[in-house]
């Protein structure tokens, strides 16, 4: 503890004692001296935080934008580091399978469902509603910036725009102009080769990107003595993009594909007691679950979803107070017939289990945005796709015979074949409608009125009107009052019911299931007394309702997906971004929230219980500065209070952590083409845990999740 | 400890390499450009002197921080030999007369409605939004491989009367 406060005012107090060496005041005046050739050669650097914060300011909602320079200067590689410095997301990271479950604002439980990523404004969920989302395929060495808008976007986006949305805006071909190659290397056998390519010719830009990433870690020894199941086995990404511009239409055509093959990391437990492995400790208690080390010369187990988007897309200005945008896509996502786990329940007779699934997704959209004038702005637009979903797990043709391996087990399955696919259609057509209003009243206030329908031929037509008014009393100071609502859309596993790739379990299908819903009431405080300081806090209540719990039935142990729980969640997010001088910034977050769930319990008195397995405080602190010409260095500090667990986890609060992550990449040398970075993760080596998912209660599923300790890369870029 | 001291070892190569071979390179925030890019325009373009006689007078309109950049410079800078004066904007009816217009690009107001105020006639209309030379500003920024360029409409800046030099032609990316 000690540790973690003495670290905190190191953080605090090293900007405050920098301030003094640094003054960067005369910067504009001196570039006034330089010719324009010279001006034009000139790197843009994006401004501080707080610079880029500022744009920000008057949107209609709580965002943030990463940027491309921060994502380079921090070591971010993929998506979830990006993240894990932002305000108000919670994070569980399983090391395996999904491979992290992360929660807007307190808003624990649906596994990565009550959240909406999407690449270019196109949703990238996968389609069947499985829990995988972002992991090492989604390379950040293509992406200009990442949008962060917390709260509801159903409005405009439909569902599962819920709790929060994850915009990642990729580079154009004239961003990236030329060839971009890098290698990285780092421990646990961890290596990744990475390339983009971009040009722009006249009226045309093109550009592909790729990239390729393998780990043999972490590796968890106190689970199981030769863990192996939190690799990376070439997990890949692949994008390209043609666009075309004229002074009236933007028009591109695209492509990518993202396939991460990895273990199926702690979720669930290892049977190590069968196997006369010591325990894996901490309130688990080893008889049940799937293997985590290696057997019979392969992996123990391997979960590898997959994601391909088609798309093609254009906005027509028809004059500058018209223009119509139009989107296409076909998307596919699934779950590899590569995939398995061996599986035992006593210690003698194992089973490898085989399990895939694949859904498509096709559908457009259309929206016109009209500026009547400075003051009314409308936008109107519908959406239609329609879903192929496959019913479950595919059904698998067990192979029964049983092989004796290492003298030991009777393996079954081991040659197993799918099932034909069984599947159902889904359509779902959705229309928006959003005013804007800018008056003068109270010196300066926007107001924002939309709503979204969406008529869906399975889960009913939800509503989700949202409402924000931005108003600047004054020049720095902006004050906002938002209100939205939006829904989660139930899977099709969750209506259906659990269908393992043997058969259907002991559960009923509801065909009544209806979205889970959210209101959200917010009112955001915005202070920008100088152009190098931005402060903002936020006030936030989520009303959840209609939650989906799997329920025990009063008759025949059964059980059922209902709308049986409801919750709300209170709760205030601050953050500072500054910039002391051109080279030295920082930022800094605190996230204060609370939250109760209620779960009807059929004819005995309803539960009521503090949302688990997130944190009432936790807080980033970060700085980056700036040796010039030389490198970079930012140091961060990630700081998570104590979890509430389920009642049924036996393990109790897991306890907060402090880790700090450093990176340090050098500036471009040998004529601008070579840089070289190293990123060091959980520096100090800090043991943590976070709270396991599900049950979590030490059975089936892991009470907690051990956490890597230090982890580095290094890495070399080329550019031509 | 032995990847500890792996680490160590690698995080000094990584500190040492760019002093043997970093070129210098020059970076600036891009508000700081602008005004900077800005103040140049002035010494290649020639402005009716029936708009101020006594001084050049460069507006804004919307909600940018350039004016901190542009300022700074008013102060210590003139445009030829007339005093750079700043102006701020916060709606279609204020703005006035003025040598140079800059709309910033989270404004919301229709560049139609601008270019069609009878007061900006004559005025360099500068914008930072994608397309906006196309649709009749006489200059817009971009950025291109995270260098600030910018585009230049030709007829708009004949139609506003305005005498451009050919070097700032032969730099800017003419989009008609």
């Amino acid at each position: 503890m000690k540790t973690t406060i003495g670290l905190f005012l190191f953080y605090c107090l090293v900007p405050f004692h920098l301030l003094a060496q640094e003054d960067s005041s005369e910067n504009a005046k001196s570039l006034v001296d330089y010719s324009i050739e010279e001006l034009m050669n000139v790197k843009v650097v994006s401004a501080s935080a707080a610079v880029s914060g500022h744009r920000l300011i008057e949107a209609p909602s709580t965002m943030l934008i990463i940027t491309a320079e921060q994502i380079e200067e921090r070591g971010y590689e993929e998506l979830g580091d990006a993240l894990r410095d932002v305000p108000g997301i919670d994070f569980i990271h399983l090391n395996g399978y999904a491979p992290t479950l992360i929660y807007f604002r307190g808003m624990y439980g649906a596994e990565n469902l009550r959240a909406l990523l999407m690449i270019d404004g196109i949703p990238e969920n996968n389609i069947a509603g499985t829990s995988d989302m972002g992991g090492p395929a989604y390379s950040l060495h293509n992406v200009e910036r990442i949008e962060v808008i917390w709260g509801p976007s159903s409005a405009l986006y439909g569902a599962n725009a819920f709790g929060g949305l994850i915009n990642i805006i990729t580079k154009k071909g004239d961003q990236i102009n030329g060839l971009k190659v890098q290698k990285g290397q780092g421990n646990f056998n961890t290596s990744f080769e990475k390339a983009a390519f971009g040009s722009k010719k006249g009226k045309f830009d093109v550009s592909f990107s790729g990239s390729l990433f393998r780990t043999d870690g972490p590796i968890f020894t106190e689970r199981t003595p030769n863990y192996s199941n939190s690799y990376v086995d070439n997990a890949y990404s692949f994008s390209t993009a043609v666009g075309y511009a004229s002074s009236r239409c933007k028009a591109e055509i695209g492509y990518r594909v993202f396939d991460t093959p990895m273990g199926w990391g702690q979720i669930l437990n290892s049977p190590t007691q069968f196997l006369g492995l010591p325990s894996p400790g901490n309130g688990n208690v080893g008889t049940v679950g799937i293997l985590a080390e290696n057997f019979r010369g392969e992996k123990a187990g391997r979960y590898e979803p997959f994601s391909r988007t088609g798309y093609m897309q254009n906005t027509y200005l028809v004059n500058s107070k018209w223009s119509v945008f139009s989107l296409v896509e076909y998307r596919e996502t699934g779950i590899s017939e590569r995939s398995y786990t061996y599986i035992t329940v006593d210690g003698k007779n194992m089973y490898r289990l085989p399990t895939a699934r694949y859904c498509n997704r096709w559908g457009g959209k259309v929206s016109a945005t009209y500026a009547l004038n400075e003051m009314h702005k409308i936008s109107l637009g519908a959406e239609f796709y329609q879903d192929n979903l496959e019913q479950g797990s595919r059904g698998v043709q067990l192979d029964t015979n049983k092989y004796i391996v290492n003298g030991q087990f009777n393996v079954t399955g081991i040659y197993s074949t799918f099932l034909p696919r069984h599947y159902l259609i889904w359509n779902n057509f959705g229309s928006f409608l959003q005013y804007e209003l800018h008056t003068k009243w109270l010196k300066e206030t926007y107001f924002t009125v939309g709503t979204r329908f969406d008529i869906n031929s399975v889960y009913g037509n939800p509503l989700s009107p949202r409402i924000a008014i931005v108003n600047k009393p004054a020049e720095k100071i902006t004050i906002k009052l938002l209100y939205g609502a939006a829904y989660r859309a139930p899977t099709i596993t969750e209506i259906e019911q659990f269908r393992s790739s043997l058969g259907t379990l002991n559960s009923l299908a509801n065909s009544d299931l209806k979205p889970e819903k959210v209101r959200t009431y917010e009112i955001n405080f915005s202070y920008n007394p100088i152009r190098q300081l931005l402060f903002q806090v936020t006030g936030f209540r989520n009303e959840l309702s209609d939650i989906i719990i799997l329920t025990s039935l009063q008759v025949g142990n059964l059980t059922q997906n209902q709308n049986v729980g409801n919750a709300y969640v209170n709760g205030v997010e601050a953050k500072l971004d500054f910039s002391i001088s051109k080279k030295l910034t920082g930022f800094m977050n605190f996230t204060y929230q609370h939250g109760k769930q209620t779960a009807k319990q059929f004819e005995r008195s309803d539960t009521t219980f503090n949302i688990p397995n997130i944190a009432d405080v936790k807080g980033n602190i970060g700085l980056t500065y700036r040796v010039d010409d030389l490198f970079n260095i930012s140091l961060i500090g990630n700081w998570v209070g104590q979890r509430s667990v389920l009642g049924s986890n036996p393990y109790g609060p897991v306890d907060g952590y402090f880790i700090t992550n450093c990176a340090i990449t050098t500036r471009k040398f040998l004529q601008n083409h070579v840089y070289a970075s190293l990123t060091v993760k959980n520096l100090f080596d800090v043991k943590y845990l976070d709270p396991g998912a599900r049950a979590a209660d030490g059975l089936l599923y892991s009470t907690v999740l051990e956490q890597p300790g230090i982890m580095g890369i290094f890495k070399i870029g080329v550019s031509f | 400890m032995v990847f500890r001291k792996k680490i160590i070892i690698i995080l000094l190569l990584t500190l040492l390499t760019p002093i043997v071979y970093a070129q210098p390179q020059t970076e600036a925030e891009e508000l700081n450009l602008k005004a900077a890019f800005i103040y140049n325009f002035t010494r290649f373009i020639e402005w009716d002197d029936d708009i101020f006689p006594n001084e050049f007078v460069i507006g804004i309109i919307g909600n940018s921080n350039i004016d901190e950049p542009l300022e700074e410079i008013a102060q210590s800078h003139k445009a030829g030999n007339k005093k750079i004066k700043i102006k701020r904007f916060y709606s279609l009816d204020e703005i006035e007369k003025c040598n140079i217009l800059f709309i910033s690009k989270n404004v919301k107001i229709s560049l139609d409605d601008v270019l069609l105020k009878p007061d900006l006639k004559k005025t360099l209309i500068i914008g930072e939004k994608e397309s906006y030379a196309q649709l009749g500003a006489g200059i817009n920024f971009v950025i291109i491989d995270k260098k600030l360029k910018f585009e230049v409409n030709k007829k708009s800046l004949n139609e506003a009367g305005l005498k451009v030099s050919s070097q700032l032609l032969k730099l800017a990316i003419i989009v008609n």
